[in-house]
Parts: structure tokens; sequence; C-alpha cells
């Protein structure tokens, strides 16, 4: 029992008294404390208690479900019909819109565009990405420096990245120029004027923009690596290439995944490139499905048809994410 | 305890009474107030330009209101050029703009989008053309300025460097292509990137001179399926083309150029000719030019010279507009305001026609030579044919919607190489899915 009674004028005694009188104290409030928590939770209902966690994730449900879920709603019930922007009545014609779209050569087209762009999107930036951030893992200042530059692109809007790179892609622009300036003359091209060169320049600008992002991925990855791992593979004569291939690259198989599937669904979504750098020209070799849809739902009016080629566009994206999820965690290993 | 608990729900009640009083009291306020201004604010769907940049706009918003105090304006910019998108996105949010700039009338006349100007408000336009872009019978714009799409304006250096005429006819057109790619510069500017539509202006203008000259009501005989693309009038046209770019007497680099890159290649002295609509001849455009530079029509295959015109006002009136009165008033301000209508003739090379109308001195050169041009009376010992745009055009006699992108993508496939039979083919099915879907 804290306080034990012992003669006065002893000062052990007396430090006693008083720290087992704080204590007492503490005490006592601990159970006040408790007490008034346990008369709370007494007093409030079972109704309340249930409704709690839910009422705080209530508005950002609510969100999701207005803006994400019930758009995708909409969009299939309008690809059902043939509904046209301008048009007041509209009515169901089953899966006729879907049935047009498999003689759509135009449609066709835009498929296979934007397949070759996606896989050379998520390709090249998660290769680029991993070298930097291997590259560049140390913890020197200079690096650090580094490391912000080349996450810079990713902060800026794709419109504004667009237009500056319109303008440097021409064939007077700043990198003919820069090529010339520096003898390398004969590399300047017209990077917009065939279609091989339209695709690979939109491409280079996704891949300018998103190596950044991807790079700090890995980087995040490759500091969750266990440095006892490195130095005991190093003591074994697992240097070089053969640690990157079997003790770095299995460990960062979760980073690979988030980096594959973010970049999948960046390609297929891809719009304000193609828009605004070639708007899906020349002679529609850069009109991607989502620019596509764009112009049957907006300047052709086809609404209906515009919201097949989105639900279409939703299942591809869905399915090769989904697929894409399960075979890379496969490889995920843990330490 | 029981205190305690008593007084923190005491204050928290209190600052929700707050609370809400004030929020009512300032709702209150703000209802009072707007009651007492008696404004409204009408919403103005307009695109920017090098020649109509936002400043031009601001400026006939800052004069209008200054006119009609009660009225405030404001400016919705679009994007793109495509004005046409943006209004159906607006459309589509439930955005729809009070009064809507130079877009495609018969797009939205069927869903009774637009208000249709009584004849006793027609009769008190003063305006040369007053019928000019009707729809079915009614008139939904006021036709206050024109626009030939395109004129050829050339650099009058290089010409008179290789002694070369202005060509009257399409032998003596090739002929001066010929020569001037033999001395080094090359003949004709057009343009791609962004602005796809660059790539079909000169080819839409060859159309309209050699399909349109022939048969003005092709494109009303295509809606009936009457008339195709893969007819032999509109192949010789389309080879023609064709054959320009085989004999490079365009830009190498036009696909990558957009239309302010393919303008400054040309100010720059890099092509002799640029097709181009009217508004090039502004004093922002060729008519700030350091060479002297100018303009003649595009010859025909054969037969009289033709002019393809467009004739439109550019403000429209949405229909379901909730403040009507103040969009038709802000319509009528832009059409057939005397400072307004200068300003246009300045800025955009705007042909203006309304009754009066003084072309307003200290203008470039180039744009009276084009004024001239448009303005010139057709006569026995000198035909002149007026026409429709072929692809620039409002009204009964426009393409069904949706063509404009195909147009551009056929004529920058013919310019990548491919076959004539394959793009005229490619632009009947076009037509054919655009005509289905908008009934």
């Amino acid at each position: 029992m804290p306080g034990r009674l012992v003669r006065p004028g002893n000062d052990l005694c007396l430090r006693t008294i008083v720290i087992g009188a704080a204590s007492e104290t503490a005490a006592v409030r601990r159970g006040f404390w408790a007490q008034r928590r346990a008369a709370r939770a007494r007093r409030t209902s079972p109704n309340l208690r249930r409704w709690t966690a839910p009422g705080f994730a209530g508005p950002a449900t609510v969100l999701y479900l207005a803006l994400v879920f019930l758009p995708l709603v909409l969009a299939l019930s309008y690809s059902l019909t043939n509904k046209n922007l301008l048009s007041p009545h509209s009515s169901y014609v089953g899966l006729w819109n879907y049935h047009e779209l498999l003689s759509d050569t135009v449609f066709k087209q835009a498929v296979k565009v934007t397949a070759i762009m996606t896989a050379l999107i998520v390709v090249l930036p998660n290769a680029l990405g991993l070298g930097i951030a291997l590259m560049l893992r140390a913890e020197t200042r200079l690096f650090a420096v580094l490391r912000t530059i080349f996450f810079v692109p990713v902060v800026l809007a794709g419109v504004v990245v667009s237009f500056i790179w319109q303008a440097m892609l021409t064939d007077y622009g700043v990198i003919n120029s820069v090529l010339g300036s520096v003898g390398l003359g004969a590399l300047q091209q017209g990077w917009l004027d065939t279609p091989n060169h339209a695709v690979g320049s939109i491409v280079a600008v996704a891949t300018w923009q998103y190596v950044g992002f991807c790079a700090v991925v890995y980087l995040a990855a490759l500091k969750a690596i266990p440095d006892e791992l490195l130095e005991a593979a190093q003591v074994d004569g697992c240097v070089g290439f053969a640690r990157f291939r079997r003790i770095i690259w299995p460990l960062v198989a979760p980073a690979v995944t988030i980096n594959t599937v973010l970049l999948l669904i960046t390609g297929f979504k891809l719009f304000d490139y193609v828009k605004i750098i070639t708007n899906g020209g020349p002679g529609g070799a850069t009109n991607n499905m989502a620019l596509n849809i764009y112009s049957v739902g907006f300047t052709q009016n086809a609404f209906g048809l515009a919201s097949a080629q989105a639900v279409v566009l939703f299942a591809i994206v869905a399915g090769l994410s989904t697929v894409a999820v399960l075979l890379l965690r496969r490889r995920e290993v843990e330490v | 305890m029981k205190r305690y608990a008593s007084r923190r729900r005491k204050c928290i009640a209190a600052i929700v009474a707050f609370s809400v009083a004030a929020s009512v009291a300032a709702l209150g306020a703000t209802a009072a107030s707007a009651r007492h201004r008696d404004n409204v604010t009408i919403r103005w769907m307009m695109f920017q330009t090098p020649n109509l940049p936002l400043s031009y706009w601001q400026d006939i918003v800052n004069r209008f209101e200054a006119k009609n105090p009660d009225i405030k304006v404001q400016l919705l910019p679009s994007p793109t050029l495509d004005r046409d998108a943006y209004a159906k996105q607006l459309l589509a949010s439930g955005q729809f703009p009070d009064v809507l700039q130079s877009i495609t009338l018969q797009d939205y006349t069927n869903q009774g989008l637009l208000y249709a100007w009584t004849p006793a408000e027609q009769k008190t336009w003063g305006v040369l053309f007053p019928h000019a872009g009707q729809l079915s019978g009614k008139q939904y714009s006021i036709p206050n300025n024109s626009q030939v799409i395109p004129l050829v304006y050339y650099n009058k250096s290089i010409f008179a460097k290789l002694h070369l005429k202005v060509p009257t006819t399409w032998a003596q057109f090739l002929a001066v292509c010929k020569k001037i790619k033999a001395s080094g510069k090359t003949p004709i500017a057009i343009g791609g990137s962004q602005d796809t539509w660059a790539s079909w202006i000169f080819l839409g203008g060859m159309f309209s001179t050699d399909v349109l000259g022939k048969d003005p009501s092709w494109i009303v005989k295509r809606k009936q399926n009457k008339v195709h693309f893969t007819d032999p009038v509109v192949a010789k046209v389309f080879n023609a083309w064709a054959g320009l770019a085989k004999a490079g007497y365009f830009n190498k680099d036009a696909l990558s150029l957009n239309y302010a890159g393919m303008q400054q290649e040309f100010l720059d002295g890099k092509e002799a000719m640029y097709p181009m609509g009217t508004w090039a001849a502004s004093a922002t455009a060729v008519g700030g030019a350091k060479f002297g530079v100018g303009v003649f029509r595009l010859p025909p295959f054969s037969g009289a010279p033709v002019q393809a015109v467009f004739t439109n006002g550019g403000a429209v009136v949405s229909a379901k507009s909730a403040h009507l009165d103040a969009a038709k008033k802000l319509a009528k301000f832009w059409s057939l305001d005397p400072q307004t209508n200068a300003t246009l003739a300045k800025n955009d090379a705007g042909l203006i026609a309304t009754k009066g109308f003084k072309q307003p001195s200290g203008l470039p050169l180039v744009f009276y030579r084009t004024a001239a041009l448009y303005q010139q009376k057709s006569t026995r010992q000198h035909p002149l044919k007026n026409v429709d745009v072929m692809f620039f055009n409002n009204g009964d006699r426009a393409s069904v919607p949706g063509m404009d992108a195909f147009y551009a993508t056929a004529a920058q496939n013919i310019l990548l190489g491919r076959s004539v039979q394959s793009q005229l083919k490619f632009l009947d099915t076009q037509w054919n899915k655009a005509a289905k879907s908008n009934g």
C-alpha cells in the first residue's frame, strides 16, 4: 500500500509518502476517467456504436458511388441504346453497338494503336525507372538532387507536358535544333511526321513523365532490402548482375507489380498527349481508344456507340490489370 | 463530472446555433442584395486564336457591360478550336451556355437547343445576306460576316524573283509550282499536328472549286445517297491532290506543324504559297509579313473561276437560356455593333456583311486585295461562281456531323502515300455511319 506510515522527519520516509501520495492520486484519476468512459459507453446506445464507423466512411462512399460507380452504370446503360448527344429521344438496341464495333475499322485500329502504345509504356518507364533507382540509391547529396530532378515531370499536368513537347517535337523545334548544334544533324527527324515517329514520340513523352514515379517506387523497394542480405551475398561471391538477378530482382517484385499495373492503366487511358500533340494523326496513327471514344461521343454525337467503346475499354483494363496482378504476385517473395 | 458534461453540451449547442444563424443571415443578405442589384449573368462560350486572343473578347464584354449595366457576361473559352466538342461537353454536363460562338448549327437544332430569330427581329438587322446559314427555313444566327475558304496567299518577292504570274488556270498553277520547286523553295504550305484541319483546308478548297463548282447541291445529294465520294468527279480532285504531294509541292514537315507553325513557316519565307481562309489577311497573320503578300483564287480544273464563301454570323443563342433577352442582346451586340465589326475586320480580316459598313482604314494592303476579290461581281466577261465551303458550312447544305475529322484523316493518309481509292471508300463508309448516328 503506498504511503507507509513511518516516523516523520525521515527524508526517505517523506519522499516515500509524497511519491506514494502522488501515485495514489494518479491511480484515482485513472480510475475516474476509466469510470467515465465506462459510464459513457453504457449511456451510448448500441445503434450509435454500430453506425459510428459507417458514418465516418459514408461521405467518401457516397462520393465514390456518385463519381465512379454511377457513371459506370450509366455508361453501361447508354451502351445498350442508340443515344445521340443532340437528339431528345433514344431507344434500346441491345448489343447492337457492340456488334457494330466488330466491323468498325477505325475502332479496331484504335485498339491496335492502344495495345502498341501501352506495351511500350509498361516496359520503358519500368525498366528505366529500375535502372535509375539502382544508380541513385546511395544516400549522397548529389543523388538526392538527381532523384528530385527525375521526379519533377511526374508532378506536371499532362496538358502542360503535351503543349511543351508538341512545340519541341516540330521539325524546327528544340529537339532538332539541339541535335543540329551538337553535330548530330543526321539524327534530326520529323518526330511527328510519320505514323511510327508519332507513336514513338507519344511513348517517349509518357516515358519521360512516368520514369520518375517508377524510380521512386523502386527506390523504396530497394531500401527495404536488408543490408545484411546484400553483404552476405557479397561475402559469398554473389556480386554484379548475379546479385541483381538472385537477390534484388526477386525482392523488388512488389514494386514491379505496382509499377506494371499502374502503367498498364495509364497506357490504356492515355488522352491528353494524343489529343494535344497529334490529335490522333497523322492519318489516325495515334488515334487510341480514349481519343476515339471522345471523338465518337462528342464530335459524331454517337453517345451510345461511344459508351459501348468505353465499356469495352473498361473490360480490357480491368481484365488485364487483374491478370497482371495475379501473375506478378506469384513471384513476390518475403525476406 | 455531470457539471462538466452538461457544460460541454451547452457549449456545442451554442456554437451550432450561432453557425446556423450566421449562415441564414448571410444567405438572406446575399439574396436581398441580389434582388436589390437586379443583375443577370450570362455565359458566353467563345474561342481564342492568334487573331482573336482573350483580350479581343474581353474588350467586347467590357463595352457591352458598359452599355448594359444590368447584365454581366462570363466568358467560357473553348480549350481548343473544336468549339462543337466543348459545347457538347457543356451540354452533357447540364451547363449549356447562353450564347455560343461559331458552332455547327445543324448539330443542335434537332433538340431545339438554339433560338430561332423571328422574322420581325430579322428585319431590324440590316445585313446583306439575311438568309445565309438558314436551316429548314429558320434563322439561328445573324449573318454579319463572310469568309472565303480558301484563297491562296503568295510571297510576291519569290514570284517576282522567278518572274511568275498569278495563275488563273489549273495548268498555270501546276507550272508555277514546278518552277518554284525547281528554284529550291517549297511551293505550298500546309499543316497538321493538333490542327488536323490544316491538312485538309487546301484539298477542301479544291473540292469546293471543282465538285461544288460543277454541282452546288452535291452535299445535299450525298445526304440523299445519290452521289458518293468514290464518284469520278471527286476522285479527280483527290487524285490531283495526291499528284501535288507526289511531286513534292508541299512542305515535308506538314504533318508535324500546327496552324501557327504552318503560318510562321510562310512568314519566314520557306514556302511561296499559303492557302488559307481570308482571316489570314489580318495584320497578325500574313498581313504583317516582311515581304509583299498577294492573293489569288484557287484555279479550277476547267471553266469559270469559283469562290467558296462561308457567310454566317458567329453568335447563336441558346433557346433554353434562363436570360433569353440578355443573351439576344449580347448576340446582336457582337453581330451588329459597328465598333465590334470594325475590330473583327481589323483583327480577323472579317468581310463584314452588314449594310452601310465601311472598311476601316489603315489595314494591311493584302486585306483590301482580299476584300476586292471577294466583292468582285460576276459579269459576262468575267464570270464568277460563289459556292459553299465544303467542310466549313452551316445550314441545310452542310456535311453530316463528325466528318471533319475523317476528311483530315483521308488527306493525311494520302500524304503518307495511301491510295486515293481507299481513302474515298473510307469517307463513304464513315459518312454512312455518321448519317445513321445522326438520323
